[in-house]
């Protein structure tokens, strides 16, 4: 993860976690002090059972021990601990680089990319070797480097040729050239000459098309990650484009036409090309606040109320100032904007709706809408993610507790997104007893997840909640479990102190009251009606209104009903299906005679479905909004609850206030018998969001794959349940339909109808027979079936039994499903019986004891019944078992055995080692047979007297009980002789019987004969020259050596794996943990000792082939300074050292730092020239490629004295 | 005495039938071991037995991947059933509005111990049957009741070193080994670290950036799924050898409303 903590998702989770920290106790980082990797919110005695673990009380680990940065590791980058890039040095026996400077993660990938790599020649002997490696990698093996050079450099004289074979290297997405010592070139490009650059390493950036993915290119494999295509080998038929030079391919892993709108159901409704790696949230209906026009604007926006001029009216709301006015007021006011006030209009519609000025219906439409939080019930956020080619779905949590988020990265343009937690439940518990005031208000514009609602219906029914932006849903299958009747609750409203229980309920745990969070927005509006008096002027003698009239009027259902919504899965809405519940969700009731009561949520159903749908399309939430919430962690969801414990104050209690000037001339009008007030409640009761009463459940069992089901989506439906939930089998079922006892049938499908059928069926149950009618012939395999009417759980039993007793389940185990599989093998009644009478042959002395066996055996298989029990998802069974009768035929077996081709052992026609003289085969026969082989075709067409002519024997498992799934295992070894050796193998089957005719005439069965094959390799495998070998000398310890050979012949054209061992008896290591045979082989990094050491080569292919090679080195260090040979003038001062070297000299001492001297050498050599100065004494210091060099000079030069 | 024999029928029938289902059930889903032949060669002990380790080393990393981190399901801290599996919880809490637990906090050094476990007895069984065969051919046999041994995770391989002496004489000629290492390709160790980083992150964050691993190493595939009541399933494969590694995360879970 990015060290950079602004980094969006980081900064939100840390914050969103931030409370948890101190509510949690006895937690802390644990770091594994070997393997440097940290462990947050560990426990500390799970910490200390580890000799490595050391535990502290950070929490999150933030320790500096705890840093990633960019770990160099051969030619790949990680991001990992200072300490765990150490610890891979030493398991890999390499040298490594740890720069914790770099801040982010993909510029650590990409810094492989730039990393200064070069060739590094190492004096073997006479010869010289070269690696591909890092300059610090070079020097620790004691090599010399050539940064930005390659092995086959002519130069180098390191006889590496170059451009031998393409190929990948382990953490990097290019195809390289490869020269003839193994060493990584340049990107491929077919143009040799221009990937070569003449033995100089050709940047990214400098080869073949490097703004390209190159999926489709032939000649360049310059793949790139961020293009989205990477090199593999390449596979035909899934649309790679092979190189021109070798079996490798930049593969494409993008996504075209990746899914970016899609319904509930899972049907794609707009498609966009996506590149690997891009994620991009998916939703199912409208999200977040909805404002404006219908589908133009996204619900994520945060515009309208929270932006701009929405804030501002909300504000100016909030002060008083403005909704001091009167409705109309408010209604000319918003309805005088364009653009956003679109939005804000609808807050005007709302606001200011009354009889009087009521909009078109279409305006009515959106200033219905408008301002709800509109995420539909059932719905969830979905993450999509385009993964190697495949669109992965990742679904946020459910019942919205996650939102996803999504932004577009400014360097690419890519979209990136990620599911958070939604912070819903901190919008409730900022506000306060009059709602959201003042004080609420800046936090709840601050939490992205929240909202202010204002509800403005009249001049004294006016109040601004924190909602949340989008409501959380709820469990509902408890909640249809327990439907209240319509007259309970409502007089428990939002204001009237409900409110901090409901939250304390919600923040304690799962299983809070979904009603509870509805009636947060139950309100009753108290309008005050006055008599006018009969002879005033302008009074009539009736009744008049004279304080919140407008409560009367649908404004104030609109307005309610939409704060409900807002609240979480409440009210009159829609599920993911388009479809509105008005019943019991939420409604209006009027106490008093005066005055019309207001129309019945209902009345806003069609509006939300055209909505919701119209929505669909919403833009994603945008992930920038949680960038500045640094103060959010003040919305502490632990101390939440203490803000709500006092509640809202009602606002309907107060009533008109008028001045006492106004108040005197009522009373005195009162005197005259008019001026007399009434109180008239009008409520709105916010209740739990209720299942349709039609189910839709087969909804969501539509395209899972894009849009999974769940038990929330599922329940959202109507009377729907999710049955096998996290098996893979999970279904919505319409609960009703799949409630009694399960009705079983039997399941014609399932059962092979050329051999097999059912007969004798009854409701309960039936008879499997062969299709002629006749018991079922022994050792034959039989699979049926029962179906169940219902969605049910079935098992059986070999007698009659309660359904928690039976032990054996159908092939689909625990699942509900309406296919219930068995499937059996039955053994031979005359092969019980003959096992049995040699038990018993011994001690018993009655006459003819096979009968007696024989019927009994019969009894307990001859006519076994399977008893069935099934239960539906309430678990009811069925009372009397259904019985499935079977019979094994007691007549002759007339069925000949085979041999199961495809599990012999080796394999038909496999490649053995070119030593195989013989091989232990195994082969598996369908029934307990005796088995023959030869490896001469038999020539007599007749089985039997054919059976006969084979004249070795396979050994045969014949015990009728145990066969192994695969059959009844034989075993034979066969010997090979040739390149290619037939084997012919017949089987006879009721091995009990004696040759011939059995005592009852039974006939023995002889299968057709199984042709087998077998391949010996042509050659043996043998192992190349192994390098290096001689003397190798190092000036630093330890010795790094890279091992190098290859292998040719065996079965698979010298594709082998190889291991080596530098001990004296070989205990091999894996050569570059090889995982596929290949012919080149090579080891990097083997560390030696000073002295000779022998290395061992073992190489193994498939066919079995071993082959053996070794090579001896002796390890030396230079630690001898080089000495001067020769001092003399030829056109200048002349040094000759006795081996390579670089000298500096100083004119003035012997005491400098050697590499700050004027240097004699240009190149390493044995001589070193100076300018001729017969008036300068040259102090001189020389040191060789190990940097050897003595204390002080290695000599003075005085010219005057030469 | 009859009935006894046909209960012991039954029962027999009864036994095949849940044999063959079960066998039939999983064979379908796993075919987990493979039989690997073992070469002899006198000349070079140490390599049978690096051998022999090596296949146990082998069921043992797919034991391991296949449970989830462990040789037994029974030492699961924490499991969750998905997909007819038991996965185990690798960070977890029972609770509301809390971060999830560290469940293998030193997951490296509990790899180890776990692979050292189970090898305790391989080891001695692939000396045993060394030394039984040397005897059959003639050898005479020293072989120290003493051995120990230590396992190392590391790239692309499970290291096992070993001492325990072992001299063997036929015809005056004696051998006497004492420490032999074998080697085993396993990605265990590279998709443990990818594992450590997902809980680490999962402990810290409530959630994992799991799609920059994969773009770190290519090698991997991690599919994140969120099961419908507040369980995280990452399945992570290893593209190279298809060995996939599942274990489930509950952590950072706000309360629903019911």
């Amino acid at each position: 993860m990015n060290k950079n903590l602004k980094s969006i998702i980081l900064a939100v989770f840390l914050i969103l976690i931030l409370p948890f920290v101190v509510a949690e106790e006895g937690v802390g980082c644990c770091i594994d002090e070997d393997q440097g990797k940290c462990s947050p919110n560990s426990i500390e005695s799970e910490c200390d059972e580890y000799i490595n673990g050391v535990w502290n009380d950070d929490a999150l680990c933030e320790s500096p021990q705890c840093e990633r940065g960019c770990c160099s590791i051969g030619y790949k980058n990680e991001w990992i601990t200072g300490r765990a890039c150490e610890k891979q040095g030493e398991l890999a026996g390499i040298a490594v680089t740890f720069d914790n400077s770099i801040s982010d993660e993909i510029v650590c990938y990409d810094g492989a990319r730039s990393m200064d790599l070069g060739a590094c020649v190492i004096e073997i002997g006479e010869a010289r070797t070269c690696g591909f490696t890092s300059d610090h990698e070079c020097y620790s093996r004691g090599g010399r480097f050539f940064n930005g050079e390659l092995c086959s450099k002519e130069s180098l004289d390191a006889e590496c040729e170059r451009q031998s074979a393409i190929g990948v290297i382990d953490g990097r997405e290019e195809i390289y050239w490869f020269d003839s010592c193994g060493n990584p070139e340049n990107i491929y490009s077919s143009d040799k000459d221009a990937s070569w650059n003449e033995g100089l390493v050709l940047s990214k950036n400098e080869s073949c098309n490097p703004t390209s993915s190159n999926s489709e290119s032939s000649t360049c494999g310059n793949c790139n990650l961020d293009y989205g295509s990477a090199g593999m080998e390449y596979e035909d038929g899934i649309g790679d484009t092979k190189m021109e030079d070798g079996d490798f391919t930049c593969r494409d892993l993008n996504c075209k036409d990746a899914p970016i709108i899609v319904s509930p159901n899972g049907e794609v409704k707009k498609t966009e090309d996506k590149i690997n790696g891009e994620s991009w949230c998916v939703y199912d209906a409208s999200v977040g606040t909805m404002v404006g026009g219908l589908g133009g604007v996204s619900g994520s926006s945060s515009g309208g109320l929270l932006s701009g001029g929405a804030l501002s009216v909300a504000e100016r709301a909030l002060t008083g100032g403005l909704l001091g006015g009167t409705g109309s007021d408010l209604g000319n006011f918003f309805s005088a904007g364009g653009g956003l006030d679109a939005g804000l209009g609808s807050v005007g519609f709302l606001a200011g709706s009354s009889e009087s000025g009521s909009p078109a219906f279409g305006q009515e439409l959106l200033g219905a809408m408008t301002l709800v939080s509109s995420d539909v019930v059932g719905s969830r956020h979905f993450r999509y993610i385009c993964s190697n080619g495949e669109i992965d779905v990742e679904p946020c949590a459910d019942y919205r507790k996650e939102i996803c988020a999504e932004k577009e990265k400014e360097e690419d343009g890519k979209t990136e997104a990620f599911c958070r937690i939604n912070m819903w439940d901190s919008c409730m518990s900022l506000n306060g007893q009059s709602g959201c005031g003042i004080g609420c208000i800046p936090g709840c514009l601050q939490n992205p997840d929240c909202r202010v609602h204002p509800v403005v219906v009249s001049d004294n029914f006016k109040f601004n909640v924190c909602v949340p932006k989008y409501p959380p849903g709820s469990k509902i299958s408890n909640k249809t479990l327990d439907l209240a009747p319509i007259a309970e609750g409502y007089a428990s409203s939002l204001f009237g102190g409900g409110y901090g229980g409901a939250l304390n309920a919600l923040t304690g745990g799962d299983g809070g009251s979904a009603g509870d969070v509805c009636r947060l927005a139950s309100q009753t509006c108290t309008t005050t009606w006055v008599k006018e008096c009969s002879w005033s002027a302008v009074g009539s003698g009736g009744w008049t209104c004279i304080e919140n009239c407008e409560c009367h009027d649908k404004g104030f259902t609109k307005q309610m009903n939409n704060l409900c919504v807002s609240m979480g899965d409440c009210g009159v809405y829609t599920n993911i299906k388009g479809t509105v519940t008005s019943l019991l969700g939420s409604s209006v009731f009027k106490k008093g005679s005066k005055g019309k009561t207001p129309p019945q949520p209902l009345v806003l159903a069609p509006i939300y479905i055209v909505a919701a749908k119209l929505e669909l399309g919403s833009k994603p939430i945008p992930a920038e909004d949680i960038e500045d919430i640094e103060g959010i962690n003040a919305l502490n969801f632990l101390e939440g609850t203490d803000l709500l414990g006092g509640g809202y104050a009602r606002t309907h209690g107060k009533g008109w206030d008028k001045d006492w000037w106004d108040k005197s001339i009522l009373e005195v009008l009162h005197i005259f018998g008019c001026g007399k007030t009434k109180k008239i409640e009008i409520n709105f009761d916010c209740r739990a969001w209720t299942q349709p009463a039609i189910s839709n459940c087969d909804f969501c069992n539509d395209n899972r794959a894009l849009k999974p089901c769940s038990r929330y989506r599922c329940e959202s439906l109507g009377a729907c349940e999710l049955i096998n939930e996290d098996t893979g089998f999970d279904e919505c079922i319409k609960r009703i339909d799949e409630i009694g006892i399960p009705v079983i049938t039997p399941w014609e499908e399932i059962l092979n109808d050329t051999f097999y059928h059912y007969e004798d069926i009854t409701e309960d149950g039936f008879k499997t027979r062969e299709i002629d009618g006749d018991c079922i012939q022994a050792y034959s395999p039989l699979v049926m079936g029962v179906q169940t009417d219902i969605q049910s759980q079935c098992r059986l039993a070999l007698e009659s039994k309660e359904f928690k007793n039976m032990t054996i389940p159908f092939f689909e185990g625990a699942l509900f499903t309406r296919n219930h599989t068995i499937s059996m093998i039955l053994p031979s009644v005359a092969h019980l019986t003959y096992d049995e009478l040699d038990e018993t042959a011994e001690d018993s002395e009655g006459d003819e004891p096979g009968v007696e066996i024989r019927r009994h055996t019969y009894n307990d298989i001859g006519e076994m019944s399977v008893h069935i029990k099934c239960a539906d998802i309430e678990g009811t069974t069925n009372e009397e078992d259904y019985i499935i009768n079977l019979c094994v035929d007691q007549g002759p077996d007339t069925i000949p055995p085979y041999i199961a081709s495809q599990y012999t052992s080796p394999a038909n026609e496999d490649i053995l080692s070119f030593l195989s003289t013989n091989e232990t085969v195994i082969m598996y026969a369908s029934e307990p047979s005796e088995c023959r082989w030869s490896q001469t075709k038999p020539v007599e067409e007749d089985l039997e007297l054919a059976y006969l002519e084979l004249e070795n024997e396979l050994e045969c498992n014949t015990d009728p009980v145990s066969g192994d799934f695969e059959g009844w295992k034989c075993n034979a070894m066969f010997p090979v002789n040739e390149s290619y050796n037939e084997y012919f193998v017949m089987c006879r089957d009721q091995p009990w019987l004696p040759e011939g005719v059995g005592p009852d005439g039974e006939k023995r069965n002889v299968g057709d004969i199984f042709e087998y094959s077998l391949y010996r390799s042509e050659s043996e495998l043998k192992v190349g020259s192994v390098t290096p070998s001689g003397k190798i000398i190092f000036g630093t310890e330890p010795a790094r050596i890279t091992l190098r050979t290859s292998t040719s012949g065996g079965g698979y054209s010298g594709r082998a794996l190889c291991g080596f061992s530098k001990s004296e008896i070989p205990a091999f290591a894996d050569f570059n943990n090889e995982i596929e045979p290949v012919s080149s082989h090579e080891q990097e990094g083997i560390v030696f000792a000073e002295g000779a050491h022998n290395i061992n080569i073992k190489c193994t292919d498939l066919a079995g082939n071993e082959a053996y090679g070794n090579t001896s080195i002796e390890i030396e260090f230079d630690k001898t300074p080089p000495q001067v040979v020769r001092v003399f003038s030829l056109g200048g001062l002349k040094i000759t050292t006795d081996e390579e070297a670089e000298c500096f000299y100083n004119v003035k001492t012997c005491n400098f730092d050697i590499k700050s001297g004027i240097s004699m050498t240009t190149v390493l050599s044995e001589t070193h020239n100076a300018p001729w100065d017969p008036s300068t004494i040259y102090h001189v210091k020389c040191m060789d490629v190990w940097e050897n060099q003595e204390q002080g000079c290695l000599i003075v030069v005085r010219p005057s004295e030469i | 005495m009859k009935n006894k024999r046909g209960q012991i029928t039954i029962f027999v029938i009864t036994s095949l039938v849940i044999v063959i289902l079960v066998i039939l059930f999983f064979a379908l889903r796993y075919s987990l071991y493979q039989d690997t032949t073992i070469s002899q060669d006198i000349n070079a002990p140490n390599q049978y037995i690096s051998e022999c380790v090596s296949n146990h080393v082998n069921e043992a990393s797919k034991i391991i991947l296949q449970n989830g981190g462990y040789i037994s399901k029974s030492d699961y801290k924490n499991s969750k059933e998905f997909e007819y599996e038991e996965v185990p919880y690798l960070c977890y809490t029972d609770d509301f509005y809390l971060r999830c637990k560290t469940q293998e906090p030193v997951l490296i050094s509990h790899l180890n111990e776990e692979i050292h476990n189970y090898m305790d007895e391989k080891i001695d069984e692939c000396f045993d049957a060394f030394k039984e065969d040397l005897i059959s051919d003639g050898f005479d046999i020293t072989l120290d009741q003493e051995k120990s041994f230590i396992v190392e995770l590391m790239t692309r391989k499970v290291r096992v070193k070993i001492t325990k002496n072992l001299e063997f004489e036929k015809a005056g000629e004696k051998k006497l080994f004492s420490k032999i290492t074998s080697s085993t390709v396993s990605p265990l160790y590279d998709m443990a670290l990818t594992v450590q980083r997902i809980t680490e992150e999962e402990s810290k964050y409530c959630n994992s950036n799991y799609v920059k691993m994969m773009r770190g190493n290519i090698e991997l595939e991690i599919d994140k799924f969120q099961t419908g009541n507040d369980n995280k399933i990452y399945t992570i494969t290893d593209t190279k050898t298809d060995s996939i590694w599942r274990f489930a995360v509950r952590g950072c879970v706000l309360s629903t409303p019911a």
